[in-house]
Order: C-alpha cells, then structure tokens, then sequence
C-alpha cells in the first residue's frame, strides 16, 4: 500500500515537474526578449548621445534593402527621430526628447525584468521542492525511522 | 488446366508486418514534413528576391528617394536614399561588391535559377517520400487484411503442337496415361500429315499407275459384264490397293496417297478406278471373287497390313481399308464391315482429317464414320455421275457423304462378287 502510494506520488511529482519546467521555459524565454530589448535601448542611446557630443546632424548610411542589398542613404538632419512606443506606434521626438524617452523605457524595462526575474525564481524553487519530495518519498521505505529524521532535516 | 504447379503461398504480414509499415509511413511522413517546412523557407526567398528586383529596377527612376532610415531596432531617421544607381551586395562570407542597379538585378535573378533549383530538388524528394509513404501505407492495410502473396512456377505449355494436341496435352498432363495418348496422337498425326505430304508427291506417279492399271480392269470387266461394274471399281480399286499395299511399302504410301486421295481429293483415282474396274474386280482380284474371300483378304490384309503399320501405315491402312471397309459394306456382315470399318476407320482417320487425330485415340467410332466416307468414296465411283458428284463432295467433306454412299453400295458389291464367283 505505502509503495502504491509512494509511486502514485512520484508520478504526480513527475506530472508537476513538467509543468513546473515548461513554465520555466516560457519565463525564461520572455525574460530574454526583455533582455534584448533592453539592450537596444543602451544601444540607442549611446548612438543619440554620441551623435549629441559631436553635434552631428546629418550622417550617410547603408539601407538594407532586403537580402543583404544596401543602398547608400543620407540622413540631413538627425533632429528628428522617430521612435517605437509599442503597439505599432510610433513618435516623432526630438533628439533631446527621444533621449529621455530611452531613459524612461529603460528604467520601465529594468523594472519588467525584475519581475520577470522573480517569476522564474519562483518556478524554480518549485521544482526544487518537488524534487526533495520525491526523494524523501523514495527514501522513506529504504530508510530506518532514524535516517528519515535527518533527511528531513 | 494447367497442372497443379507448386507454389508457396505467404500471408503480407509475414513480409511486412503491419506496424512496422505504419511506423515507416509515420517516419516518412514526418520526413515529408520537413521537406515541406525547407519548401516553404526556399519559397519565401523566392518571393522576397522578386520584390526586390522589383524594388532595384525601380529606383533609379529618381535621383533621390525620401524614406526612413533604420537607426536600430526601434528608431527611424527621415532621410533620403542617394545613389540610387550604386548597390553593396553580399555575396558571402562577409564579401560585398559595389554593383549598379542592372548589375543587381542580374545577380538577384542568378541568385533566383538558384532557388528555383533547390526547390525542383526538394518537389522530386518529397514526391518520393509521399510515393514511398503511400506505399507503406497500402502495405499495411494489405498486412491487416490479411492479403497473401501467391508465388507458382511457371510451367511452359509445348506450343509446337497444334491446338488440339495442345488442349490433349492440357488433359494429359493432368493425368499420365492421358498424356502417352496425347502424344501418340501428336506423333501420329505429325508422322500422318507428314506422310500424307509424300504421298501427295508420289500421287502423281501412282496416280499415273493407277489410272493405267484402272483402264486395264475396265477392259476386263467390260469383258465380264458391267454388272459388278461399281462393285468391282470399288472392289478393283481396293483389291489393286490392296495388292500394292500388300507388294510394298510404297504402295501402302500409294494407298495412303489413294487413300488420301480418294479421301482428299484425289479421289479422282477411285472414281476412274470404279468406272474402270467394274470388270476388274472380278478378274483381278481374287479375294473380291469372293466375297468372303475378300473380306478374308480384307481381314487378313488388315491384319497383316495393321502389323505393317506404326503409325505412318495407318495411311496405308486406311487407303486399303477405306476400300475394303465398302468390300466389307458390301460383302454385308455388319461385323466384318466393323472389322473393316474400325480398321479402316482408323487408318481413314488418321489419313483424312488432320483433325481426326484424335479420332484415332479416340477409337472405332469415329473411325466408323470415316469409314463410310472413303466407302462411299467407291461408291460414288461406281455411280458415275454420282460418284463424280460425290467425289467432289467427298472430297470437300470427306466423310460424310461416303458415309451415306457406302451404305447404299454394300448390296452391289454382294452381288459382283456373287457374279464373279463364278
């Protein structure tokens, strides 16, 4: 009876273990996109600020024009910018308006990975839990009373 | 028809178990799968490298075009595209090369043969998967139904024979002593038809002599009286068959040629042979004087003729034969006409019907009916007109009118031999 139940709960902690792991994954796999996101970000406003320092209006670049086709483009005035606010959107800002919207977004990206941060460290914990669940399941019909003891501990 | 021919009879499932060629389908069908995926990827390249040729023809058109230049990620700059004529293509592994416009859109549509390619090689490799997974797939519906696999040996028919033999030997294969007939009768017949062939080419010969001997025994029956005139032509035709057959061999191939002719379609011989002979047979022939006496003669040469014959003498047999069978019709015992009859029927068989040689395995019966068609043969010789008439019927079917002829005639030789006795 205790071994049926003993392998009936190492099933569900198995079952939970799946779970527990997947939600891993996905936590895992946002926080990342956040990650990147973040990174162009600093990247951005590196650029902004450099192009700030040395007053560079206008700037010539290459424009990839699909499978690696590039075009020589000239940018006049790099007062304006025009920035991704999300959801297709996007704001003409001026240079010194576009820096302190990075900023903004920085610090709001910051705080997502954070919370991002805290849901994979949750998952984790749980399946930690359920893995020394199952060993003491394991261990529990091998073990003496007294060995069970300090397992627990 | 065809003998029981081994065989091994193997249920599908034995070759092909039925999960086994559902876990290859699967497998193939997920390849197929990936395939697909890869086709897909290619296909868009395809579609992308099109728009920008498009895209690369189109720009020169102006000098410069007003767009938003790409700061990153997330930020455009309004700037404007210059050079419209100068591209910077990748050719790979980090080379690029300045190229104008037409130049690009040469290379983009190099790079396109290329795709297409690619996409030409994956099609053929997924209709191959699709064929093998079908096929998996079929098999294993096959295996669950159990459908079994039937191997036999081949066993070649002999198609040199003719059909008959052929259809005789289909029987005796089946059965053995069927089969030692069937290819009796093939030897027979091949050995009768052969055989018939030499005595065409001799009957012009025998022919000649015949016609002359013939002539001698009309005179001499002509000096008997025309009494037995019909009787004796039939009687002199067979007694002078008779006889030859009796001196030689030839002369049983001569009876064979009678024997064909007068069948076939000489029977021109016995004809004249009757006409002629009605005096013949008395004088020539001793046995007919008698008519017990020809009919012993009759027996005893079928006898004697039948140990002569394999089965090339037959011919012979028939010839005389057919010519004793209307002796023996007309010497009137239903026995010695059956004697006569079954002899004669035999040899007539064997000699006049190619497609009578069964009738000679077959036996008497048939050999009866051929019988009476020589019989009525001599009959119808008697007959002038008649003969002649029959004999070109005779001659188209052999049997069947001699069959009626002979039957009429049996009295008339009775009584010529009666006449000639004494």
């Amino acid at each position: 009876m205790e071994e049926g139940r003993q392998k009936d709960l190492q099933l569900l902690e198995e079952i939970i273990d799946k779970g527990l792991k997947q939600k891993l994954v996905h936590a895992t796999a946002s926080r990342d996109k956040i990650f990147e996101e973040q990174k162009v970000l600093s990247d951005l406003r590196k650029n902004l600020e450099t192009l700030e320092k040395n007053a560079v209006n206008s700037l010539k670049t290459m424009v990839n024009l699909g499978s690696e086709v590039y075009m020589q483009a000239e940018v006049p005035d790099t007062q304006h910018i025009f920035m991704d606010v999300g959801l297709g959107f996007y704001v003409e800002f001026t240079r010194q308006e576009a820096l302190d919207y990075i900023a903004q977004k920085e610090e709001r990206t910051k705080k997502q990975l954070e919370e991002y941060t805290g849901v994979i460290t949750q998952i984790k914990g749980r399946i930690k839990l359920a893995h020394y669940q199952i060993q003491q399941l394991l261990n529990l019909p091998e073990e003496n009373p007294s060995s069970s003891r300090q397992r627990t501990f | 028809m065809e003998p029981p021919a081994k065989g091994t009879v193997t249920p599908l499932a034995s070759l092909f178990s039925e999960e086994e060629a559902r876990k290859a389908a699967s497998y193939v069908e997920e390849k197929i799968g990936e395939k697909r995926v890869e086709m897909n990827r290619l296909q868009q390249f395809v579609d992308e490298n099109d728009n920008l040729i498009n895209l690369v023809k189109k720009l020169p058109d102006q000098l410069h075009h007003n767009v938003m230049v790409p700061f990153g990620k997330m930020a455009f700059f309004p700037g404007r595209l210059i050079h419209t004529n100068e591209c910077l293509v990748l050719l790979g592994e980090n080379y690029y090369t300045d190229r104008s416009s037409k130049q690009t859109v040469d290379f983009l549509k190099r790079r396109d043969k290329t795709l297409q390619s690619q996409i030409h090689s994956l099609k053929a490799e997924i209709e191959d998967f699709q064929t093998e997974a079908s096929f998996f797939a079929t098999t294993a519906s096959e295996a669950a139904e159990g459908l079994v696999e039937i191997r036999e040996e081949y066993v070649e028919e002999d198609s040199s024979a003719p059909v008959i033999q052929s259809s005789e030997r289909e029987p005796s294969n089946i059965s053995g002593g069927e089969a030692e007939e069937g290819e009796l009768e093939d030897d027979d017949f091949a050995r009768i038809m052969s055989r018939l062939n030499e005595l065409e080419e001799l009957e012009d010969d025998d022919f000649a002599r015949i016609m002359s001997r013939l002539n001698e025994l009309e005179m001499e029956e002509e000096q008997e009286g025309e009494d037995g005139g019909d009787r004796g032509e039939e009687h002199d035709s067979p007694i002078e068959i008779l006889e030859e057959s009796q001196h030689d061999l030839v002369k049983g191939i001569r009876g064979e040629t009678d024997c064909g002719r007068i069948e076939y379609g000489k029977q021109e011989t016995t004809i004249s042979v009757p006409m002629k002979t009605s005096g013949h047979s008395s004088s020539i022939r001793e046995p007919r004087v008698s008519e017990p006496r020809v009919k012993a003669k009759v027996i005893q040469v079928l006898p004697e003729t039948h140990p002569h014959k394999d089965l090339d003498d037959p011919l012979n047999c028939i010839g005389p034969m057919s010519q004793y069978l209307p002796k023996g019709d007309q010497s009137r015992s239903a026995t010695a006409q059956q004697n006569a009859g079954t002899w004669r029927d035999f040899q007539a068989t064997a000699a006049i019907s190619t497609a009578k040689a069964k009738t000679n395995v077959l036996g008497p019966q048939k050999i009866e009916s051929p019988i009476e068609k020589p019989e009525p043969e001599f009959d119808s010789t008697k007959a002038f007109t008649g003969s002649i008439v029959e004999h070109a019927h005779i001659q188209e079917t052999s049997t069947h009118s001699h069959t009626q002829s002979s039957v009429s005639q049996p009295s008339k030789p009775v009584s010529r031999f009666k006449a000639q006795r004494r």
